[in-house]
């Protein structure tokens, strides 16, 4: 199966703005991942505020590496957690893993998002290649610009897995949980998918 | 670890660590959101409570107001007054024109003829 290069909605203004604001706070180097704080999970003593607090940014940064750019990244995020609300309620009533619900959310979304931008791209010209969100193109280095380059022309799927392997350090069980996939095909497609990443990679000049 | 694994990673850290809450717009809990829906929503329970509440204490009090009557009762006698027996006046009425009366006797004399 054949991936098609995404379409970034970035508009250039607003990526510039974002990289002016970081220029001027002296973080435009490289940035430590800051590791969220851990949380109660499971004894139901935290609320959707709390949780919302505690893990907004780092389910922006999934979203990111799944849909690109960073206001469709929020909306997801918003949109999974204005769901979890909605059906949960401030107190996350009768829910085991919020952190599980939300991510799976949020991967659902961000599937629906390239789906339509799928549907976008098939009535508009195609683009030869993809556009990479002006901050990314700025701040990070070369190496990484083509392995994600490499990664956005990867399958829907085969993207999912290897962002939640790679990044979220998921096991295949919690991947296959999160995808609503068997455990076999979480393996295949993650073989699949560094080996077509690996590929690109090498293709690449 | 091989190595587009290693890389992989590294990218991935790269590009998640390029999104900072200084990126995010501002902070809007899902609990905190629509003020104004949520304001109105309890506005219109509590106006629905308040016609609920309104509409019972009508029916109530038309219920306290209400004459227990049964079908066995005879039901009682209007309070209405009735009309005041006719007081002669002290004055005499000047309006009155007299009306000829059968007992009122005829002058006598001849009777006009006919001819």
């Amino acid at each position: 199966m054949s991936a098609t290069p995404l379409l970034v909605p970035v508009h250039p203004v607003q990526g510039i703005r974002r990289l002016l604001r970081r220029v001027a706070d002296g973080r435009a180097g490289a940035v430590p991942v800051p590791v969220p704080p851990a949380l109660d999970v499971g004894s139901g003593c935290e609320d959707i505020d709390t949780l919302y607090h505690h893990r907004r940014l780092e389910l922006v940064r999934l979203a990111v590496l799944l849909v690109d750019d960073v206001p469709t990244a929020e909306d997801v995020v918003q949109d999974a957690f204005t769901a979890l609300y909605r059906r949960h309620g401030p107190r996350l009533a009768g829910l085991d893993n919020p952190e599980g619900y939300l991510r799976r959310c949020v991967v659902n979304a961000a599937r629906s998002v390239l789906r339509r931008r799928r549907t976008v791209r098939s009535y508009v010209p195609p683009r030869t290649t993809p556009a990479p969100p002006p901050e990314e193109e700025v701040l990070l280095r070369e190496e990484h610009r083509e392995v994600l380059d490499a990664l956005r022309r990867l399958t829907h799927r085969q993207r999912q897995v290897i962002v939640l392997r790679y990044w979220s350090n998921l096991s295949e069980v919690e991947i296959a949980d999160t995808l609503g996939l068997s455990r076999g095909t979480v393996k295949s497609t993650a073989s699949r998918g560094l080996a077509a990443l690996a590929r690109r990679l090498e293709e690449a000049p | 670890m091989t190595g587009p694994e290693q890389r992989l990673r590294e990218a991935l850290e790269a590009r998640a660590a390029s999104v900072t809450y200084g990126d995010l717009r501002p902070p809007l809990p899902p609990s905190a959101s629509g003020p104004l829906i949520r304001m109105l929503r309890r506005g219109v329970k509590a106006a629905g409570l308040l016609g609920l509440a309104a509409a019972l204490a009508a029916v109530m009090l038309m219920l306290s107001d209400a004459p227990e009557h049964s079908p066995a009762q005879v039901p009682a006698p209007s309070r209405t007054p009735a009309p005041a027996p006719h007081r002669p006046s002290a004055t005499p009425a000047t309006s009155a024109a007299p009306t000829p009366s059968p007992d009122v006797p005829r002058p006598e004399g001849p009777e006009p003829s006919a001819g």
